[in-house]
Formats: structure tokens, sequence, C-alpha cells
């Protein structure tokens, strides 16, 4: 049973950074022979997104890094460990770890690595970490998720550009955080960027336009099965928070926030329905920001709970699901957790 | 309760009629995946019942008949 508990670590705070430019769905002209935009709304949710073909994904999450820092008064020097989680690497290697630590001018004594997954990835990237800094030898670190969203067509109005930066901290007596994992690897082709790797290396036909479900889409861009996605979606997220609320031994009702991975709107309703949490339980940033992948739960707390949660002990449930297929869902309480004002670039 | 199915179904999509017996609605193209969610969430909202994941499969949509077995295996009767 994949389950996972760390002690002695908490969430120090967190940051967000998306670009300034903002997409409306309504002056979106095209994605599909069938598309109408007032549809595309009812059913997604989605108004807006943020989105700048001119950013990589490290410049996002090290500005949002950079205000956290400052936010938190941490020294450079103390940071230990840095966990990274995009699937839209600033270059296919070397790492964009590797490469935040030198742009954030953090120490060359560091703890660097980085994780592909993508809608999943937050709540995976902090048990790496939280295991790295739970026994005290690092003290200090940085979770930095988010992407360029550069492996979709840039027109698709599902899409929303984002970085974020969690920053952990090793503290004795910390409850720590608690965990549920779950993969089913017999579902990859559910959501997949054909070619690029060995399995179907570039060539020419890698470039060529296919009709995907009415979408024109080459094969180094990704595809979704939509209904094998959905379904999934709507089975695995309730089930993986409710196992770990009962081998925690958790109280549902006691929890203040549900943060869900910000798929789309009715999904994410479904998943809150079979939760039995009320709406205000379960904040949104998706209207605004669209789905920002492995972003979407920590752009989701910056945006929506800042100002609510800082200062009070807080109960958070979170559940990130999607490409692998993959899932993971994550208990921590929270005091005195600095978030930080949305950067904006 | 196929009428209420049938006016679901139309809200959802106006522009198709559902009233008929021999048509596929997912072969025709007359539902997306988009829909599919939109359809699931109504019908767990309008019979209180929670569709249960495994059971998205395009066959139990097809269909106005096919809806109603899904509803009637959620103890909608």
């Amino acid at each position: 049973m994949a389950f996972l508990e760390l002690k002695n670590v908490r969430i120090a705070g967190m940051s967000a950074c998306v670009p300034k430019s903002i997409e409306y769905t309504k002056d979106n002209p095209y994605i599909s022979a069938d598309y109408d935009f007032e549809d595309f709304i009812e059913k997604t949710g989605i108004h807006s997104r943020r989105k700048d073909e001119s950013l990589v994904t490290s410049d996002m999450w090290c500005a949002a890094a950079e205000k956290l820092i400052c936010d938190l008064g941490w020294d450079k020097k103390e940071i230990d460990v840095i966990i990274s989680c995009t699937q839209g690497p600033d270059y296919i290697a070397p790492c964009t770890a590797c490469i935040s630590q030198d742009r954030l001018g953090l120490s060359k004594e560091c703890y660097a690595a980085e994780i592909p997954l993508g809608c999943s990835g937050w709540v995976y990237g902090l048990s790496y970490i939280g295991s790295l800094l739970s026994t005290g030898c690092m003290k200090k670190g940085l979770l930095l998720v988010g992407d360029a969203r550069t492996v979709l067509p840039t027109s698709d109005p599902i899409v929303g550009f984002a970085g974020t930066a969690t920053a952990i901290e090793f503290q004795e007596g910390a409850e720590g955080f608690k965990f549920h994992f779950g993969t089913d690897g017999s579902g990859y082709e559910a959501i997949i960027i054909p070619d690029g790797g060995a399995r179907n290396r570039i060539s020419a036909k890698s470039l060529q336009m296919e009709d995907i479900n009415g979408r024109q889409l080459c094969r180094l861009q990704s595809r979704m099965n939509g209904m094998d996605v959905f379904s999934f979606a709507i089975t695995t997220a309730p089930k993986s928070m409710k196992k770990l609320a009962e081998h925690f031994k958790l109280n549902l009702e006691s929890i203040d926030y549900c943060v869900l991975h910000q798929a789309n709107m009715q999904i994410d309703e479904i998943i809150r329905n079979k939760m039995k949490f009320p709406k205000e339980k379960v904040p949104m940033c998706l209207p605004d920001f669209g789905n920002t992948s492995s972003a979407s739960i920590p752009l989701t707390i910056v945006s929506q709970l800042r100002g609510k949660v800082e200062n009070k002990y807080t109960k958070f449930l979170c559940c990130g699901f999607g490409i692998g297929l993959s899932w993971g869902s994550l208990a921590f309480d929270s005091e005195g957790m600095v978030l930080s004002d949305l950067v904006e670039i | 309760m196929k009428k209420q199915i049938i006016k679901i179904l139309t809200e959802l999509r106006p522009e198709f009629d559902f009233s008929q017996e021999s048509v596929d609605f997912i072969e025709e193209g007359m539902l997306d995946s988009f829909d599919m969610v939109n359809l699931v969430n109504e019908l767990d909202t309008t019979y209180c019942i929670s569709i249960d994941g495994v059971d998205i499969l395009p066959e139990n949509f097809s269909t106005v008949e096919a809806i109603l077995k899904l509803l009637e295996k959620n103890g909608v009767k």
C-alpha cells in the first residue's frame, strides 16, 4: 500500500508566478472546426488563462522563488535542496532543477533533481523533498513546479502557463505530511506525446499534423483520450483521498480546504460531490488560469487562499491526478504559512 | 424518466435530436468527452446518485436505453 508519513517537516510558504498576458477564452478564435467559445466555457469553466510564449518554465518558478525567499527572509546559502517537477523543461537536457540552482544563486552545496510528472507532480515532489528534509541533515528546500505549456498548441484554451515555489523546512516535532499514492501505467496512452523519445524518435513524420478528435496536432504535442481521463479522474481521486483519510484516521469533516488539481470545472465538481465537501471548502483557480498542470494546486492555494489561512491553524487535503496515469493525495496542517502575492512577469 | 434523459441531453447539445432510437450518440459524434463530463454531473445532480468512473464507458451513454440502464444500476427507479 503506497502510504507515506513524513514527520518533522513543514511548509514554510508558497508563491506562484504567471505571465502578465491574459488570454480570454472568448477571444480565442479557433481550435477546431466545431469550436464554440460559449460552449467551451460552459463545459470547462475556463474563462481566461495566462500565456506568454517568450517565457520558459524556469523564468516563472525562479521569479516565484525569489519572491518567496524574500518574504520568508531566508538566506539563500541555507537552501540545501531543490526538487523540481515539470513536463515543459527549459531544455531536453540538462534538467531545469540544475539551471535553477544557478539562476537563483544558491550554494553549489545543493541537492538538485527533477521529476517529469504532470498533474500529480506537486504531491509527488513534496514527498521527495519532505523525505530528504525529514531526517534533519538538510534543513531547507524549495519545490519548484510548473510549466510553460510547450507540449500543447499554445492556442489551446485549456492550458495556462504558471510556475510555483513551495518552501519546506525541517522543524523538530512538526506534524509533517501524510500521503497516498497510486499509478496505473496501463493507461499511459491516455495522455501522451507519441514522438521524441526513444520509442518513436523524431522524424519528418513527427511534424505532420494529424486530426485528433477534431484538433490538428503533431506527434510532438500532447494528445488525450478524454473519456479515459475523465473515467480515471472521477474514480481515482475520491478513492485516493478516502483511502488516505481511512489509513491515517483523518476526519474529513475537519478539513478546512480540499485543493484539487484544476483539471476541468465539471470533473472537479463531480469529485467534490463524491467527497461531499461544500463548495466553499474546494477553492478553484481554473476559471482565471486554466489547467496549469503540476502548478495547479499551489497556484490555487496562493491565488485563492491568500489572506485566509496564514494566521490560523488550517487543515489541507490535496489531490493531484493525471498523466501516467498517476495520482497522489496529501494531508497537511499549516500555521504561520507565508503566501506571497501573485507574481506577474 | 426517458423524457427527462432526452431533456438533459438536448440541453447539452440542442443541435441534435436525441429521441431517435436507432442512433448511437457516441459513434455519431453527438456527445464528446466534454459532454460526457457534463452529462454525468447532470445525472448525478438530478437523480442524487454518484456514477462510478468504471461505468464511464461509451456503451453506457450511446443511447437513451443505455443511460436508463445505467441509472437503474445506480438505484434510480
